[in-house]
């Protein structure tokens, strides 16, 4: 069935935005209360479409409007990226605990950047952030991961 | 660095799948105002047709004055809101005392989306928190000034209103306004608001929607400074809305096992079960999880000696249990909550939340048809069981 034309933007939009949303989310506050932040501020979009399509950042928007969702979940879990099913067992066992030392933001900032290959400016737009502080988060999250990865190879 | 980034990737694209966007666009339909929109646009209505008084429909532009001595701090929290055709984002800024050493400042600013014809400038937004016995330039709610809303609703300086079921002041300061209001046990909220062209119900909407979706946060810093402080200067780690977990904590472990021997809450899915400290203040959370995927979240702590229960909300109906207890009832858009303080200030917050996140009431299921008699039932029998 061909989708109507506001349904069509939207799809478009969100197929464009998810990935930042979701990445972004579950590195703040794990996979999942990250995705259910995500998939709520995609639905809020789509519910307001009209609105959220004048938006001059809405990406930003919609980061925003997830992270208060995720918050407001005070009482479910909030940090976790483990999988019982790893489909890459190349990828460092210890690596999600190597990522939960880092901050929250410290986190996000270093996977956007260093493993999605986001610009700073991207990044500071993207989490309502200055670019200086971009920047702080990134030297101190990388810091931070080396070290706790440095730590088990000589523990 | 470079190896350590594409492992990262590989873990974030195996744990984090990404989200069907056809399934949302063939599962929700599109639709206006809902849930805390309407209640809150309804609210403001109301106020104004029951008041019956506009303090001021609209008054010359005058020059926007931004706030001063100001530290940006961007980890605090960050709230943008879509309010009748304002749309207003506020980013995180920590701002200095206001002469007593007793103000922290939290977030400020605006973007303005030029969308309505109102728009005739910039909102300028300061938003902070003073704890309930400080004052600040001598207007802070104290518990000393708690009296009955005032009539008309809308004044000039003495008196309160309504704002999302918190009680608040809003001061009329030639053209800006100042709302101040209680945000829990522990202090007060100001945001004063500066803008060409803003009506006062503009200012109350505004102020009533940041209330109501920043308590949380603001609750977090006033437990870090429950003396108001003076701290202009945060690292950008510090965790200010971070409250430390506790797994298999007392408090929690005692709540699960009292909620073990009620049979209705025992047939539920635990979600979360932790005890969480922050500031020195300690609490313990249990999570459950029905088959419609409505949840109740149930909270249980010693509340301070200096705890006054009418910092709990003026919509809560208040009653005394059997043996004492002090107990606050609300139901309200899809929330049903029970506070119950025992004598020796042992707390139980049980709350029912039957709408899924976008506000929407979710499809008949265990916790559905709970009405606050048997919430209030459970919220007793649980602080009978941990105190036992």
């Amino acid at each position: 069935m061909p989708l109507m034309d506001g349904e069509a933007a939207f799809v478009e939009f969100a197929r464009a935005v998810e990935p930042a949303l979701r990445i972004a989310l579950v590195a703040g506050h794990g996979v999942d209360r990250g995705r259910d932040a995500a998939n709520d501020a995609l639905v809020y979009a789509w519910k307001h479409w009209d609105r959220v399509r004048k938006l001059d950042n809405p990406a930003g928007y919609l980061y925003r409007l997830a992270e208060r969702s995720a918050r407001r979940r005070r009482l479910r879990p909030q940090v976790g990226l483990e999988t019982q099913d790893h489909r890459h067992p190349w990828v460092e066992p210890r690596l999600s605990s190597a990522l939960l030392a880092l901050s929250s933001r410290q986190r996000q900032v270093v996977v956007l950047i260093e493993s999605y290959e986001w610009t700073h400016a991207e990044v500071a737009n993207f989490l309502g952030i200055g670019l200086s502080s971009v920047q702080t988060h990134l030297e101190r999250g990388l810091a931070r991961l080396r070290r706790e990865l440095r730590a088990w190879d000589h523990g | 660095m470079a190896d350590i980034g594409r492992q990262i990737r590989e873990l974030f694209d195996e744990v984090a799948d990404p989200i069907d966007i056809r399934e949302i666009v063939a599962r929700e339909r599109r639709r206006g105002w809902r849930g805390w929109q309407i209640a809150l646009a309804a609210g403001v209505a109301a106020l104004l047709i029951v008041g019956g008084v506009v303090l001021l429909g609209s008054f010359d532009s005058a020059p926007v004055a931004g706030p001063s001595d100001t530290t940006p701090s961007e980890d605090l929290p960050y709230l943008g809101l879509d309010l009748e055709g304002w749309v207003v984002t506020l980013a995180g800024e920590r701002t200095g005392g206001c002469g007593a050493g007793d103000a922290i400042g939290v977030a400020r600013q605006t973007s303005h989306e030029p969308i309505t014809p109102r728009d005739e400038g910039p909102i300028h937004i300061n938003v902070g928190v003073v704890s309930a016995d400080s004052f600040c330039e001598g207007l802070a709610l104290d518990a000393a000034d708690l009296g009955p809303p005032a009539d008309p609703p809308f004044v000039n300086d003495h008196g309160f209103i309504e704002v999302m079921g918190h009680r608040a002041r809003v001061f009329d300061e030639q053209g800006t306004f100042q709302i101040r209001w209680l945000i829990g046990s522990l202090g007060a909220g100001h945001i004063h608001i500066f803008g060409n062209n803003l009506t006062p119900n503009d200012a109350i909407a505004i102020a009533g929607s940041i209330v109501e979706m920043q308590s949380d946060e603001w609750l977090a810093i006033l437990e870090r400074f429950p003396n108001g402080g003076t701290t202009t200067t945060i690292a950008p780690d510090d965790p200010i809305t971070s409250p430390v977990e506790i797994p298999d904590g007392p408090l929690s472990t005692a709540l699960r096992a009292a909620i073990d021997q009620i049979p209705e809450l025992a047939a539920l899915d635990v979600e979360y079960a932790a005890d969480q400290t922050e500031a020195g203040t300690q609490w313990g959370g249990v999570s459950l999880v029905a088959d419609d995927g409505s949840h109740l979240e149930i909270i249980t702590q010693l509340v301070p000696d200096n705890f006054d229960p009418q910092y709990i909300g003026l919509n809560f109906i208040q009653e005394t249990g059997p043996n004492g207890e002090e107990i606050f009832l609300l139901e309200k858009e899809g929330v049903v909550q029970v506070v119950v303080i025992d004598h020796e200030g042992t707390m139980i917050n049980l709350i029912i939340d039957r709408f899924d996140p976008s506000g929407e009431p979710r499809s008949p299921g265990a916790l559905s048809h709970i009405q606050l008699d048997q919430a209030k039932e459970w919220a007793l029998l649980l602080l009978d069981l941990i105190t036992d």
